[in-house]
């Protein structure tokens, strides 16, 4: 049982909160909260006093806090995935990658609409934002809607100006698939509101029944003119390798299904995924579903078994270890620094392998190089500019973060047989010539000669004054991050989906998609 | 924005002009003036302006007698919450007002009205509650949200009044067992009943038969994901198995929730198969391996929702004797992003896991966080490999020699730490080598913490026989005996003592003379000038009168006897790990102690008397998978340490130089795929096969 839930910012200043029950209890107990020592974060997301508790968690800079005034007999697991959830929740109706104070401050009624909505005498109810927000149509108050919407509308009449020639070229089909997209989402918010205009003032009469109902996630009375199902499997690489010691720390792929659904009526759907055929035990080991698949029929049927929710939703999310022998999906083939001190000249290279299926491309790759311990091993003379060279894609150099950014870009798969590289110079300092010049210059009546271009030394300098910036970073690692479309690294394969609505009987499209990107973390530590 | 100006601090008198004057003008316009009046008064109670808001109870009730619309009750309800415990005597006419609105037909209003009744602490209001209760609860024609407010308003009064409550019990159990009530009433009343039995130490347990409970998890497919919760919950420890063949039955159809995406569903399904596990005779392998991979795939959330995932249940179940779950080591080494919470829990489990055969794998990745740029971190890094050492007798040299390794880094808290640490390995195995000795004592000058200095002494005097100058290097710490710290002072006068007693030559007389005279004269902690009398004494006793029953040996003895052996307690005491298995997911779990130790009013839980009860929890016997050894041969089986015995987490990368074998070998297992699903055969009964190549938007 919660006894109150507040929000607040990173100086734990209340922007709002909102009590369910004992209020002298719970303004004394965020007041604790205020003055507890949160420094170093050593404290678990739990403070106890006077056995009241206080659960909280950090997301965005921001403390969601709750209250338990009888500690004992609340479920903290509970708590805090509620916790959660309603923050992703506010996330989805603010339409904002990162919540931050002002969001919050803007759209106190809404908030506390959704908190009472969300729970009821402090029991989570319903945290569904696909029927939260069938009930709750406060409008949400956002700064930058109006350029947002302006820019929306540009984009569209853009794209719609473009023809519908079938062009594979595979730039175009992006584009294709962008306006099919946005148009399909268009056209689904058209026919949910029947031509009754304003959406905010249409509510659909069978929501209020829904929460009490068997299928607690999906409204009766749905239509959709076109009956679309849109299925993606995301795979996320993680890796973490020591390039060093030749040990491969970490090598999982956390796989996602998401899924958007644009299905009238009542739908069953059946979905068989490979994994569930072959290696059921191991791939259901991990996994975890959305609450609307039906989970009994898991571990004896073919197929997931699911009537989805209305719109944006995930199916799945699963994580499977990769064995030691796979190659990562891009392999980092040679990393050297060759210093020739004869030349003055420090040497960096940088070979890449990729090893995915040679039908296949990378959309995008970009692998981070940094340079700190260059910097700091070596004495690179920044006066001269450092030049780089590379097979496929471009080479930046951040001097700011001390990176070189390689943009590689789409390169075909491989096993191993195909490798980009890229190459980079710098000069190192010269003492003597340095003497020489001063001496030159000091005996010379001619000006120092003018210096053309950037001067890369004084930029270093200035973002370089701080000396504690060395030694708090984290560990030197080789990043990459990436997108190649139409590969899931797990061989995961939806073999089919089955869309069956038994008093509509209408033709419907299920479409599905895969790709493989890399996970938060995808580093070789050199 | 309007919202900005409502929460601003007001006096009382302000808003009740407002009030006033909104009467006055025309009707429409006064009603929104009104409400934003209302608004800023319950805004300036959220800001915490009580005392002044108090005085206008009088204005809002005239309000809540005239007007009929939702948002001006909204705003009396919660003010009549806030104003609760300031025992205004307004509330006597409140009340009248918060019958009708009970009384009325708008659903949510009556809602309100019976959460106001329960939550405002007074007899007259109790007793209308009551009333009102008794309405709601036994006619079936009410609605399930109606019918929740009712449950949870009796829990309401609970908190307030611990015997007002205590009339609905057996109402309660009624609900639970009734068929035809609403799914999620019958939930919210399980766990009402469960939280009353909790808080009520004399209430009869409340033992669910074998239907009812069979019938609550039926309704499983009817509830949403919370009432998930509440019914797995509910049921723990509230129903007891009276024969292996129920709780098997149970476990198997709990087991699937286990696969929810919601993280407190699977817990609670965790808590409720690990507490049917003590009623079965033996459990199959198969369950420990999906119970395991479940816990591990809640290791990819939240670091709030790790955290409570890696302490509450891993710690408790690698606590027993014989662990539960089995789950491989890699998957707790700390990551450099995680928050402190975590290492410090990853690191407690890394202690915990330690045993000869992963001992290699632990202590490199051990040697790693001590090196490591956060001091706090290698501090305790280095901490757990002396424990280890102290652990695991068999393999005290490697991690002594990953102590010694770490030495040579010559990083001062790092000395400092080991040498301290080295105090509790050197007092387990006393027969170390001298070379390890010679180079402990080598960083003599460079220990500067109170610990790390009066460790150094102890492992001078202890091993002084092999070394030859260890006056000298005692001299260090006794030559400026009066500025140490007490700690180190308490093992200056100690060691002197002890050298004196040990070998009696003029050089020790004097030094600890010297001591024992400073400590006495000088000190001003008492403590200290007491020990030192006390030596002083000891030692006067002896030489001054030859004919006393207390020779010089015994004062050897006494002095520098023989130390008893130091041992690490590592498990917990069985029965409150019993306990807090049943508390998995409670606030007492988190800090591993007794509930009765956190929270001393609560009944503390224990395992129900049943026939089938295991009282002996290592006895149960596991049957090995079959098939599991087959399975793991393509791509990994993720948690088995067996299948994963030729391929350990920590590899070698050269293995990547190799041909890619697997990949030819998927293609063809590709193929075998397609050809041997049944489904792809007979297309007539599916739907076409889709694969579009579309690129992502």
């Amino acid at each position: 049982m919660i006894s109150g839930i507040g929000i607040f910012d990173e100086q734990k200043n209340a922007l709002i909160t909102r009590n369910f029950s004992n209020r002298a209890l719970f303004e004394s107990l965020t007041g604790f909260f205020k003055i507890a020592e949160l420094k170093n974060d050593t404290y678990g997301p739990v403070l106890l006093k006077n056995g009241s508790a206080i659960i909280f968690i950090q997301r965005d800079g921001l403390y969601f806090v709750s209250v338990q005034a009888h500690a004992a007999r609340c479920n903290v697991m509970t708590v805090v995935v509620y916790l959660d959830q309603f923050y992703l929740l506010l996330k989805r109706y603010m339409a904002t990658k990162r919540l931050d104070r002002m969001c919050i401050i803007d759209n106190v009624n809404l908030i506390y609409e959704l908190l009472d909505e969300t729970t009821e005498y402090g029991v989570p109810q319903l945290t569904e934002y696909n029927i939260v927000q069938d009930f709750i149509k406060v409008q949400v108050n956002l700064p930058s809607t109006n350029s947002g919407k302006a820019h929306n509308e540009a984009l569209e009449s853009s794209e719609e100006s473009d023809n519908d020639g079938n062009d594979y070229d595979d730039q175009q089909m992006l584009k294709s698939w962008k306006r099919q997209s946005f148009r399909k989402e268009k056209k689904s918010k058209q026919s949910l509101s029947h031509g009754l205009g304003d959406d905010e003032q249409y509510i659909n009469s069978f929501i209020l029944r829904t929460t009490t109902q068997a299928v607690s996630w999906r409204p009766k009375g749905i239509h959709y003119a076109k009956n679309e199902f849109f299925l993606d499997v995301v795979e996320g690489l993680e890796l973490s390798v020591d390039v060093q010691q030749k040990i491969v720390r970490k090598h999982f792929i956390r796989g996602r299904i998401q899924c958007r659904s644009y299905l009238s009526g009542m739908p069953q759907l059946k979905i068989c995924i490979n994994k569930m055929q072959k290696n059921r035990e191991a791939f259901l080991q991990t996994a975890k579903f959305h609450q609307c698949v039906s989970l009994d029929n898991l571990r004896t049927g073919e197929a997931i078994e699911l009537i989805p929710p209305d719109g944006e939703f995930l199916l799945c999310e699963y994580t499977l270890k990769r064995s030691i022998k796979d190659p990562p999906v891009i392999q980092l083939a040679a990393f050297e620094v060759t210093p020739n001190f004869k030349k003055f000249k420090l040497n960096v290279s940088v070979t890449i392998e990729p090893h995915f299926k040679a039908q296949n491309s990378t959309s995008s790759l970009n692998v981070r190089i940094p340079l700190t311990k260059i910097f700091h091993e070596y004495k690179i003379d920044l006066t001269k500019t450092p030049r780089f060279k590379c097979d496929t894609g471009t080479v930046a150099f951040n001097l700011t973060d001390d990176l070189l950014l390689w943009t590689v870009g789409c390169i075909k798969g491989g096993h191993g047989e195909n490798s980009h590289t890229m190459h980079a110079q710098f000069y190192l300092f010269d003492e003597e010539q340095f003497k020489k010049e001063q001496e030159e210059l000091k005996n010379s009546m001619d000006p120092p000669p003018l210096r053309e271009g950037l001067q890369l030394e004084k930029l270093y300098n200035k973002t370089h004054r701080d000396p504690d910036s060395l030694t708090n970073a984290p560990r030197a690692a080789i990043t990459a991050d990436f997108e190649i479309p139409y590969y899931t690294c797990s061989r995961l394969k939806i073999e089919y989906l089955k869309i069956e609505e038994d008093q509509l009987h209408y033709q419907s499209f299920p479409w599905v998609r895969y790709k493989t990107v890399n996970d938060k973390e995808y580093a070789f530590q050199i | 924005m309007s919202d900005q100006r409502v929460f601003t601090r007001h006096k009382a008198y302000e808003i009740r002009a407002e009030l006033q004057q909104a009467d006055n003008k025309r009707f429409k316009a006064s009603a929104a003036r009104q409400k934003n009046a209302l608004k800023k008064i319950i805004a300036n109670i959220t800001m915490g302006y009580l005392n002044e808001m108090a005085s206008l109870f009088p204005e809002i009730l005239k309000f809540w007698s005239i007007d009929d619309d939702m948002e001006v009750k909204m705003a009396c309800h919660q003010y009549a919450l806030a104003m609760a415990p300031t025992k205004s005597s307004h509330f006597e006419e409140a009340l009248k007002l918060i019958q009708d609105d009970f009384a009325s037909s708008n659903e949510r209003l009556r809602i309100m009205a019976l959460n106001t009744l329960s939550s405002i602490p007074r007899p007259s209001y109790y007793s209308a509650c009551q009333k009102c209760l008794e309405s709601v609860l036994t006619r079936s024609s009410e609605s399930a949200d109606l019918k929740r407010a009712a449950l949870h308003a009796i829990l309401n009064m609970d908190q307030a009044d611990k015997n007002s409550a205590r009339p609905y019990v057996s109402f309660l159990s009624q609900i639970i067992n009734e068929q035809r009530q609403f799914p999620s009433v019958r939930a919210h009343a399980l766990s009402v009943l469960d939280a009353l039995n909790e808080s009520h130490k004399d209430l009869p347990p409340m033992s669910l038969s074998h239907d009812t409970c069979f019938n609550l998890l039926e309704l499983l497919p009817e509830l949403n994901e919370w009432d998930h919760t509440l019914i797995l919950n509910g049921l723990t420890a509230n129903y007891v198995p009276q024969t292996h063949s129920e709780s098997h039955h149970l476990i198997e159809v709990v087991l699937p929730h286990l696969q929810h995406v919601n993280t407190s569903v699977s817990l609670a399904a965790l808590k409720l198969i690990l507490y049917l596990i003590n009623y079965v005779d033996s459990i199959h392998e198969s369950i420990v391996k999906r119970l395991s991979s479940s816990v591990v795939a809640l290791l990819n959330k939240p670091s709030e929702l790790q955290f409570l995932v890696l302490r509450n249940v891993i710690l408790l179940l690698l606590g027993r004797d014989k662990p539960f779950l089995q789950i491989d080591v890699s998957y707790f080494f700390v990551e450099f992003n995680d928050p402190i919470y975590i290492k410090d829990t990853k690191l407690e489990i890394l202690y915990l896991l330690a045993k000869e055969d992963n001992l290699r794998q632990i202590l490199q990745e051990l040697k790693d966080y001590a090196t490591d740029i956060d001091i706090q971190m290698s501090r305790k890094a280095i901490r757990a490999i002396g424990n280890l050492a102290v652990k695991l007798e068999n393999s005290v040299d490697d991690c002594i020699n990953v102590l010694l390794d770490l030495l040579d880094f010559g990083v001062e808290y790092i000395i400092q730490e080991i040498i301290s640490v080295f105090r509790n390995v050197m007092r387990k195995y006393p027969e170390q080598d001298s070379e390890t000795i010679k180079r402990l004592v080598a960083f003599n000058d460079s220990v500067q913490e109170p610990e790390s200095r009066s460790a150094m002494i102890w492992i001078i005097t202890q091993f002084s026989r092999s070394l030859p100058n260890f006056l000298t290097l005692f001299r260090v710490f006794s030559d400026n005996f009066g500025e140490e710290s007490l700690e180190v002072q308490f093992s200056v006068l100690n060691s002197s003592v002890k050298f004196f007693v040990r070998t009696r030559s003029s050089e020790t007389e004097e030094l600890c003379l010297k001591i024992l005279k400073t400590a006495v004269d000088n000190a001003d902690n008492p403590d200290l000038r007491e020990r030192a009398l006390m030596y002083w004494r000891l030692l006067s006793l002896v030489q001054q009168r030859a004919d006393s029953n207390i020779s010089l040996d015994d004062i050897v003895e006494i002095v520098d006897g023989e130390l008893p052996l130091i041992t690490l307690n590592t498990r917990l005491d069985p029965a409150v790990l019993e306990e807090l298995e049943l508390n998995i997911g409670s606030i007492a779990s988190i800090y591993l102690k007794p509930i009765g130790q956190v929270f001393r009013l609560n009944r503390t839980m224990t395992l129900p008397q049943s026939p089938v009860l295991n009282r002996n929890r290592d006895s149960l016997e596991m049957i090995p998978d079959t098939r599991s050894s087959k399975s793991s041969a393509s791509y990994s089986d993720p948690i088995s340490t067996r299948s994963r015995a030729g391929s350990s987490p920590v590899k070698k990368m050269n293995d990547h130089d190799k041909p890619a074998e697997t990949v030819n070998h998927l293609k063809m297992k590709r193929r075998t795929t397609i050809g041997s699903s049944k489904v792809t055969r007979k297309p007539s009964i599916l739907s076409r096969r889709i694969s579009i190549k579309r690129p992502f938007t």
